[in-house]
């Protein structure tokens, strides 16, 4: 065996299919690149999701919450509160995703569909337990004086 | 001319500028998410309510203070009704040009039914039937005088007395009407400061009027002859509230 | 025909058919990815402005608080006022154009109250009284403390007082007027406190 032919040997050697694997290779290389980038964007909408559902739903429990203190404040002056309303509005989509807000007693839960979830503390003497979806951006929370419980209406 | 027909290369140009264009754009994308966590969200706090508890406590001051104005002493009987109507309707109008200044829309409406009947209050803690029945009305008193005029009772009802040595219980049984001065008092319990309390004032109802000085010789006063009612309406552009409120006249 | 027949450089074409989709997908990567994320102002304003807000109305509220029998110290405040302007000059409120006599300071339970609290935080504030004209529509607007022009962060804290005939208002202050001579009410008070973070 000579090692300067194994080294220099041009036999079986097509330009034209190492020019196609080149290309192919390089291709595939720099769509894997992109794809990873979409991945990490995923990811990345994500975490800048749930950041914004924890300002979005502090504000939304600060609304709730002064509600409740002004129901209580009447109460003790012994009064009664016949009407009571506040209109909201909620954006339509968050990083380009539609989510879903659901309040009880004692959270309220904010959750999109790409599995963004956000758990926010609260705490009410009264009742409420809804549940609104951000597609329809306008709300109205209400006191129901009746059943003594807080609703949401559209 | 080499260099404008040379053809080699070229992937690795392509290569380079998409790796430059996907740096930008990661970095830009991070910029972005770091903004995003900055977004100005309605965290802030709510207005409303301290307007809307400043309208109460506002209203039912002003309705103490008509409701004293028309039955000072000197004052004509007949037109008391008339005269307070009077007031309150102008403060009414003007309190409306102020909180339109804020945007917010201001009403009230007032229900004197209790004192144009003379119904008199409850002895509880804030003169409804279901206020707290046991209270307390005024601590660390050096001397007082008390009126007590009980126009309908349930038993018991007492008023209670109570210094840092002796207590004594004033028990009423029938509607009546007291007056209790300093020195009885002082007979009664011995020391100062006390302790001036009404006990089971649920179903009891009639008027009051306590006053003297406190140990640091502060003058103060308790009085309640009824329980009037104001409903106070209130709308902005995104609330709505219609809220009633018992205001206890005149102190 | 020599165009449409040529077999020569089939692998140049699909270079440029294949950097061109590279191109075209980067950039459709890379409006997909910039519609994700808007660019509002930060929170640190909002956090800022909340704070200053309960500040503030809990200064006015601890001031406004009335016992049976008396009015709230910040009645008497306004009760007591000479209509004047004030400044803060780094030790006492002093008269707008008038600091030259030391006593024409202002010293009142608002004051008192703002030297605990504002200025130890160094926190600009102004103090305006906003209350009905003669005329009995229009308003007037009166300044009792001025510190300047107020940043973009600034909060106003409002509260409302009714004054009296019976409390016998200050009558140097002479655009605070009876509005209603019929009755016992003389005016109606907006007190606002202007607070910002210099």
């Amino acid at each position: 065996m000579k090692i300067k032919k194994l080294l220099e040997n041009e036999d079986a050697v097509s330009i034209t299919i190492g020019f196609i694997l080149m290309f192919s290779i390089t291709v595939l290389v720099f769509s894997g690149i992109i794809l990873s980038f979409y991945t990490l964007s995923g990811q990345s909408r994500e975490t800048a999701m749930r950041a914004s559902f924890d300002i979005l739903g502090s504000g939304f429990a600060a609304r709730v919450t002064s509600m409740d203190i002004l129901l209580n404040i009447t109460g003790s002056y012994g009064g009664t509160v016949n009407e009571l309303e506040y209109d909201f509005s909620i954006p339509a989509s968050i990083a380009g995703e539609s989510y879903s807000i659901n309040i009880t007693r004692e959270k309220i839960f904010m959750n999109a569909e790409n599995d963004a979830k956000s758990w926010i503390p609260f705490n009410s003497t009264y009742i409420i337990n809804e549940q609104i979806y951000s597609n329809a951006q306008d709300y109205t929370l209400w006191y129901d004086n009746n059943n003594n419980t807080m609703k949401i209406k559209q | 001319m080499g260099i404008i027909e040379n053809e080699r290369a070229q992937f690795m140009l392509l290569a380079g500028f998409i790796i430059a264009i996907g740096l930008v754009i990661t970095t830009v994308m991070l910029n972005n998410i770091i903004f995003e966590s900055n977004m100005a969200g309605e965290a802030g706090g709510d207005p409303i309510k301290y307007d809307l508890v400043n309208l109460m406590s506002i209203s039912g001051d002003e309705m103490k203070s008509a409701y004293r104005n028309v039955t000072a002493p000197g004052q004509n009987p007949a037109l008391k009704v008339s005269n307070f109507t009077k007031q309150m309707q102008n403060f009414n109008g003007n309190l409306s040009l102020i909180y339109a200044l804020h945007g917010e829309c201001v009403n009230l409406s007032w229900d004197i039914s209790n004192w144009n009947t003379t119904r008199y209050a409850n002895f509880t803690e804030n003169g409804t039937a279901n206020g707290a029945r046991n209270w307390t009305i005024i601590e660390n008193v050096k001397d007082s005088n008390i009126t007590v005029n009980v126009t309908t009772i349930s038993p018991p009802f007492n008023i209670s007395i109570n210094s840092s040595t002796k207590s004594w219980q004033i028990n009423f049984t029938a509607p009546q009407n007291i007056t209790i001065n300093s020195a009885q008092i002082i007979a009664n319990v011995s020391v100062t400061p006390y302790t001036i309390s009404f006990m089971n004032g649920a179903n009891v109802s009639g008027r009051f009027n306590i006053t003297g000085n406190t140990s640091n010789n502060k003058p103060f006063i308790r009085a309640r002859d009824h329980i009037l009612n104001t409903t106070i309406l209130f709308s902005t552009s995104d609330t709505r509230a219609n809220i009633t409120i018992p205001v206890s006249v005149p102190w | 025909m020599v165009i449409v027949f040529d077999e020569k450089g089939q692998m140049h074409t699909l270079e440029g058919v294949a950097a061109a989709t590279i191109m075209l997908l980067v950039i459709v990567y890379a409006i997909d990815a910039t519609s994700m994320t808007p660019l509002t102002s930060s929170t640190a304003n909002v956090h800022v402005e909340t704070e200053l807000q309960v500040l503030g109305q809990d200064i006015l509220g601890s001031l406004d608080y009335a016992e049976p029998g008396y009015n709230s110290n910040l009645t008497n405040d306004i009760l007591g006022w000479n209509g004047k302007e004030y400044i803060w000059d780094g030790t006492s409120y002093m008269e707008k154009g008038n600091a030259s006599y030391s006593q024409n300071n202002l010293t009142n339970n608002l004051t008192n109250s703002l030297k605990y609290t504002l200025i130890k935080q160094g926190i600009a504030h102004s103090v305006e009284l906003t209350f009905l004209a003669n005329d009995g529509t229009s308003l007037v607007t009166q300044k009792m403390i001025d510190n300047g022009n107020p940043s973009d962060n600034a909060v106003i804290v409002s509260r409302k007082i009714a004054l009296h005939n019976s409390d016998h208002p200050n009558a140097s202050n002479i655009q605070l007027t009876d509005i209603d001579p019929s009755t016992d009410l003389y005016n109606i008070v907006d007190v606002k406190l202007i607070l910002w973070r210099m």
